[in-house]
């Protein structure tokens, strides 16, 4: 081991380096405290100090607090020497940071055993230096690949952000939606799109879980839904028809065939609940297949009610081999459906309390006759005042749809 | 997640003394019914009549023992209620399962 003498008296010096030599270590000396400074700063393999506490300039004592407020990147062991063993000036040294005592005359025997101890310290103290250096890098590793999931999950919820429809009037119809999705990305997407020059689909779907796995499916099936007519999902393509009305899927048939082709694994069950539907803009008719989700809400201006058109069905991709129902509807003119997602009704308050159906509801009901972009701006402003944040636990969505005018395309 | 399992008579049952089966306690729920699925089972009771709250990770992991005992074993769900029994019916999932009001009325088969 390498240790620092520091004495003013020559003798005391020399007589203490050749004892520490005798027990084999490396000694290097100095006369003073601004000596002893210097040559720690400029070695790093001296971690071992022994000094004297009276000395001229900077004694002992002005040393010990110097290297204790001084960065150095190794722990320094401090022994002061005294004249006298009395409690005031022990607690003098130790208050200064001195890791042990030796009274002069120094006993030869005792000399060694606190060097010893000395050296068990150091040990200890470069072990636990060396495990926070490698936990440190374990932390910055987790830190780097926390950032990339996050910046991955960021860009995943900008292009699923990205498939969102803008609020449109397709054919006389006006669609309006609210979205607040759960984290980084969601299980909730909604659409609508023309299919023919007399037929608009819209659908809203909520992938059971959270996560990436639910937000991949989400993606998937908004693609395939808005590219199903190439992939002969919405509309059959059967030889020598030519009206388009004559080959539209109902939409019971389109709900089938996603349910035969995303059979959900046994074990991880990643299965969702849909509404699926289909509407004549000139008629205002419209078909639709509720697939375990919330039923849509249909307000009636004439009769100034509010109906819930179906009861239930199968989600999808849960078992194989369902059967869906076709419900049928006409909209008036001035009249409303309203898809939702679980995650409105079932959003928490601080007390635990659900924002429930009812509520929902009521605020369907009271903007009945606002314009329809006023309705969810009023929902979406209903749930965050509710929630009290906008760390939603599970994704919102809803999609408003209102019949302007009678159309003719 | 709390979860007991006991042998009745013939059948197995699988108490979930838990007020929420979510996806949080998901996990738990698969490994304790694998565990009690290891041997055969005639008759499988799930008893739920303390839950209050199923969500869609919930439901999804009955359907996941529905499909893992692939209709060789009986199923029955016994204490579906409230908000529970809403679900089901919402998800048709009421026609999917076999539902009891009690575990006697599941273990009587009524």
């Amino acid at each position: 081991m390498h240790i620092l003498v520091v004495d003013d008296d020559p003798v005391s010096l020399m007589i203490m380096a050749s004892r520490l030599e005798q027990f084999g270590h490396e000694v290097a000396i100095a006369s003073d405290g601004f000596e002893a400074l210097q040559i720690l700063e400029q070695s790093a393999v001296v971690s071992f100090v022994i000094s004297d506490w009276m000395m001229p300039g900077m004694d002992g004592l002005e040393l010990c607090r110097k290297i204790r407020t001084t960065p150095f990147r190794r722990y320094i062991y401090f022994i002061l020497l005294t004249i006298r063993e009395d409690k005031a000036s022990l607690v003098e040294g130790m208050d200064a940071g001195a890791d042990d005592f030796l009274v002069k005359p120094v006993d030869q025997e005792e000399l060694r055993v606190r060097i010893r101890a000395g050296e068990r310290i150091l040990r200890l103290e470069r072990q636990l230096d060396e495990h926070n250096q490698h936990l440190e890098q374990l932390n910055r590793h987790l830190q780097q690949a926390y950032d990339t999931i996050r910046n991955d999950l960021e860009a995943a919820a900008r292009l699923q952000r990205a498939l969102l429809p803008a609020p449109a009037t397709l054919q006389g119809f006006r669609f309006e939606w609210l979205f607040l999705p759960s984290r980084f990305i969601a299980g909730d997407m909604f659409g609508y799109f023309r299919l023919t020059d007399q037929h608009v689909s819209f659908y809203q779907l909520d992938v059971a879980g959270h996560g990436i796995p639910s937000a991949l499916l989400s993606f998937t099936l908004s693609k395939m839904l808005f590219q199903g007519e190439e992939q002969g999902l919405l509309r059959s393509r059967l030889p020598g028809e030519e009206k388009h009305c004559q080959i539209i899927l109902q939409p019971a048939q389109v709900v089938s065939e996603l349910n035969r082709r995303f059979e959900a694994d046994a074990d991880s069950m990643v299965y969702f609940t849909m509404v699926y539907g289909l509407i004549d803009t000139r008629l205002g008719q419209v078909m639709f297949t509720q697939a375990g989700h919330p039923a849509p809400i249909w307000v009636r201006r004439d009769l100034q009610q509010i109906v819930r058109p179906s009861s239930g069905g199968f989600p999808v991709a849960m078992l194989p081999d369902m059967t869906y129902e076709t419900v049928h509807l006409t909209l008036a003119v001035g009249d409303r459906l309203i898809l939702y997602s679980d995650g409105i009704t079932e959003c928490e308050n601080a007390a635990g309390q659900v924002f429930s159906e009812q509520r929902l509801l009521n605020l369907v009901e009271s903007y009945a006759h606002q314009p329809l972009h006023g309705l969810t701006e009023a929902v979406g402003q209903a749930l965050r005042h509710w929630k009290g944040d906008e760390q939603f636990q599970d994704d919102i969505s809803l999609l408003a749809i209102e019949r302007l005018s009678s159309w003719c395309g | 997640m709390h979860i007991e399992t006991r042998q009745e008579n013939n059948a197995l049952v699988v108490q979930i003394l838990e007020k929420r089966l979510t996806a949080s306690g998901v996990p738990d729920f698969k490994q304790a019914l694998r565990a009690a699925l290891k041997d055969p089972v005639p008759l499988l009771i799930i008893d739920m009549s303390a839950v209050e709250f199923v969500d869609s990770s919930g439901l999804g992991a009955l359907v996941s023992v529905l499909r893992m005992l692939g209709g060789q074993n009986d199923l029955r769900l016994a204490g579906v209620k409230g908000a529970v029994r809403e679900l089901f019916k919402l998800t048709r999932m009421d026609r999917a399962f076999k539902l009891f009001d009690s575990v006697t009325d599941a273990l009587a088969g009524s």
